[in-house]
């Protein structure tokens, strides 16, 4: 009986690690497999001549990855730039001003909005949030800023609410539940007694937070940060929806746009040479390795933040 | 004006906005929600759940096989993501929680979460459309698998270290083999947890879109075989969205509005566990 | 007349480089109670996990000498399981696991193989008895055992560990979590319970040693400075350092 037991032990042991070796063998296979798949690109364009040219042409058997990285990251920066000061606020509010009794429910309704998935975010998008932009917001923004020589190349063009900025805009909703919540428990992990000793100096409520709780917070936060702009980086149905897949590079913001995961969805499945497939996934490469790459920085903040707490 | 004043000043204005900033937040989430729901509810009847898609153009069709098939392909993917992910996450929090190797295997899984889920797409498209010659709704399943392992893995090893050690120690000290504590103690101990992260795992991958789009793919027809080429809710959605028909915008309305009630739910059913579980004891 | 159950000849405990526990040599009388006291950090709990090899749970831990059960050497037992299911545990903090009393209690009679239904019930009932908790249970045995109160749930762990019969039961701090009424019933039981088996108790409470127990170790820095029968040891210590202790002049 108990000879039994043994070999059911080592059975389940052997059930759990392999488990758990498959897990780490699919990351690995995922950056084999498309690295293989995209050799013929990289042979054909080389790496920086594929990052910096812009032409992708599948007629003339053109690739390059300028235009999709270019649009990847400017719906990033544009996205981080409304969510991080919002994700704050958020955050400052549910710690600082919130009273107690709706800190929860408050705290669940800006989580309800990561869990909205991201095609429920670009139909909204394409058929809600677009033409507010078209008709609106875009327009507003024209009168105000291209009067002013700097800022004019960024407003530049018809308001279509299919562009850079509708596409920044969605994206940064969709990361603010990230940063919000992330920001929150740095902010509570704060000792009572360091916020507690600047207020008995008479500094305000801004003024902790600012000089004690966000410094104090900051390894953390930055490690939030990098991880949604991971995320910011790899969605692809909230973008695809209203970028509107243009392989050119426009200053302008007002402009249609298409990331790496948006010419992914598109043209994956129409995809016709060997040379187009292998570049389309040249590109699926950069993209996993961009995010792994600021994924894994990401953790090791957070982990780096949780320790010095700790 | 004095400088406490303008001390006092800036506070009332930094507070302000983290007001502002709040209300923001709920501000799209409303508007999020109202649009999905007013713009759906009009679009719901009973062929939307039990009549196949309408030729192109034509109305009066529903979305039966797009139900169908999402069931499926989340069905298979939950038969290959749930026992990896939950069997992974036991190795990370029992056996082997004294090993390098497992940390590395959490914090790989932790990044695994958040990647890019169209890369897990081209990766199934290679491995599996490929060679097989056609797109499949088992190639869908595996890619949704491949989405859930590491979540499932990351809150079981979580729950399951929430389980104090005197309980496991208890087990051993009864003469209980350690498959038998962790099935009989720990596993029954994190049990709600457990549950709740399988719940979250399963909600995730139901509703990712961009995975599917190059491997279940999509089709204009009623299936139950995952051999073949699958529709679902969401490439449906997406396809829907962008064509010419107003009907089908009528339907993909209709889809969004099911998808947002379904996770609506499902995640106050989630958090209602979670309460009540801290809430005993 | 007092029989020898165990004994542990020239025990030594190493936690990695440290060593913990130096040559203890002792012998634990059957159907007796022996209580281990010394300041806490004094390697009492330690001694204690050696009995059953919990310490194998762990890494970087090494044994030497010998704790001679039945003529064999626990120190050097490959069936840990075995060992085990005759060598019974309570903890500080009660353990009960998630699943009713009448399944807590079986549990240990499950794990052994015993399938007929009619003998589980018997000895569940019998263990029950034996922890003083049938009259307070018997009408919820299907209950789960996370509804109980605190003292409850530690007579009901002290049942599942019964229920087996096992030769000795180790008890680490059992009261150490409880209120003083809950207490006082466990040290009632305690007393009773050497009829049916030999207890090992470590306890940081010296009257409850002196309350319980038939012989008592002073356990300080590791070493065993004496081993006595409790009334002697609480009232004619040899040592200098147990007078101290017992006195309070420390720890």
């Amino acid at each position: 009986m108990d000879r039994l037991y043994v070999f059911k032990d080592r059975l389940f042991l052997t059930l759990t690690v392999l488990a758990s070796i498959i897990t780490v063998s699919i990351v690995i296979a995922i950056f084999v497999v498309l690295l293989l798949a995209s050799l013929d690109a990289i042979k054909h364009f080389g790496v920086f001549h594929f990052i910096f040219s812009q032409t992708w042409s599948p007629h003339r058997h053109i690739f390059g990855g300028a235009s999709s990285i270019y649009g990847t990251v400017m719906t990033t920066i544009i996205a981080l730039f409304f969510a991080v000061p919002t994700s704050l606020g958020i955050a400052v509010f549910v710690t600082q001003i919130c009273p107690k009794s709706l800190k929860g429910i408050f705290s669940y309704s800006v989580e309800l909005l990561a869990t909205i998935p991201s095609i429920i975010y670009g139909m909204w998008g394409l058929f809600s949030l677009a033409p507010v932009m078209r008709n609106y917001i875009e327009p507003a923004l024209q009168r105000l800023f291209l009067p002013i020589p700097g800022l004019k190349v960024l407003f530049e063009g018809t308001p279509l609410g299919i562009d850079l900025l509708t596409s920044g805009l969605v994206l940064s909703i969709m990361i603010i539940p990230f940063i919000a919540s992330i920001a929150r428990d740095n902010f509570e992990l704060t000792p009572k007694e360091f916020s507690e000793s600047a207020y008995a100096m008479g500094a305000t409520k801004w003024e902790v937070i600012k000089d004690v709780i966000m410094p104090y917070s900051k390894v953390g936060l930055l490690g939030g940060i990098i991880i949604a702009t991971g995320r910011a980086l790899g969605e692809t149905m909230a973008v695809a929806f209203v970028l509107g897949n243009d392989h050119s590079i426009h200053l302008s913001l007002i402009e249609s746009s298409t990331t790496i995961a948006v010419t992914l969805a598109n043209e994956f499945t129409e995809a016709d040479s060997a040379l187009y497939v292998s570049s389309l996934f040249y590109l699926a490469f950069i993209l996993l390795f961009l995010s792994f790459f600021l994924l894994s920085v990401a953790k090791f903040l957070v982990k780096k933040g949780v320790k010095r707490h700790g | 004006m004095d400088r406490v004043r303008k001390r006092k000043l800036i506070n009332k204005i930094a507070l302000g906005l983290s007001v502002f900033a709040a209300f923001l937040g709920l501000f799209w989430l409303v508007f999020i929600i109202v649009s999905v729901l007013s713009k759906g509810f009009s679009a719901i009847n009973w062929s939307l759940f039990f009549k196949d898609p309408a030729p192109p153009g034509f109305s009066g069709g529903g979305l039966r096989s797009a139900f169908v098939g999402q069931g499926i392909i989340t069905i298979v993917a939950s038969l290959i993501g749930i026992p990896i992910g939950i069997m992974g996450g036991t190795f990370l929090a029992e056996y082997g929680r004294n090993f390098k190797f497992s940390r590395l295997v959490s914090d790989i899984a932790d990044i695994m979460v958040s990647l890019p889920s169209i890369v897990v797409g081209t990766f199934v498209y290679s491995i599996m459309v490929r060679p097989m010659g056609h797109f499949s709704g088992y190639a869908g399943a595996f890619a949704l698998a491949i989405i859930m392992i590491p979540t499932i893995l990351r809150t079981t090893e979580e729950m399951l270290n929430l389980v104090p050690w005197e309980l496991r120690e208890a087990a051993f000290a009864l003469g209980a083999p350690y498959y038998k504590v962790i099935k009989d103690v720990v596993y029954r101990s994190a049990a709600a947890g457990l549950f709740t992260g399988v719940l979250l795992g399963v909600a995730r991958v139901a509703t990712e879109t961009a995975p599917l789009l190059f491997t279940s793919f999509n089709n204009p027809f009623f299936t139950v075989n995952p051999n073949q080429s699958m529709p679902s809710l969401t490439v449906t959605i997406y396809q829907y969205a962008m064509g010419p028909y107003e009907e089908w915008h009528r339907l993909a309305w209709a889809a969004s509005f099911v998808i947002v009630v379904t996770v609506l739910l499902l995640s106050i059913a989630g958090r209602f566990i979670i309460n009540r579980r801290f809430s005993k004891r | 007349m007092n029989q020898v159950l165990l004994s542990v000849k020239d025990l030594n405990f190493f936690y990695g480089e440290t060593q913990i526990l130096h040559n203890i040599d002792l012998d634990i009388y059957k159907n007796r109670t022996t209580a281990l006291i010394g300041p806490s950090g004094c390697g009492k709990t330690t001694f204690l996990r050696c009995f059953n090899r919990m310490h194998d749970l762990y890494r970087n831990n090494r044994y030497e000498g010998e704790i001679l059960y039945k003529g064999e050497n626990i120190l050097k037992v490959k069936d840990l399981i075995e060992l085990r299911s005759k060598i019974g545990m309570v903890f500080q903090r009660p353990t009960p696991f998630p699943m009713s009393i009448f399944d807590n209690v079986a549990y240990g009679l499950k794990l052994k193989g015993v399938k007929d239904k009619k003998k589980i019930r018997e000895r569940v009932e019998k263990a029950l008895v034996g922890a003083a908790l049938w009259d307070e249970v018997k009408d919820k045995l299907y209950s789960p055992a996370l509804d109980l109160s605190g003292g409850q749930q530690q007579r009901m762990v002290i049942a599942r560990a019964l229920a087996v019969e096992p030769d000795i039961i180790l008890f680490d701090e059992p009261t150490s979590a409880l209120d003083p009424i809950a207490t006082s019933k466990i040290e009632e039981l305690l007393s009773n319970l050497k009829k049916i088996t030999t207890i090992l108790i470590v306890t940081h409470n010296m009257q409850q040693a002196a309350r319980v127990s038939d012989f008592t170790a002073f356990i300080y820095k590791g070493h065993l400075i004496e081993f006595e029968e409790t009334e002697k040891l609480f009232t004619n210590p040899k040592e200098e350092l147990t007078e101290r202790y017992i006195t309070g002049r420390f720890g």
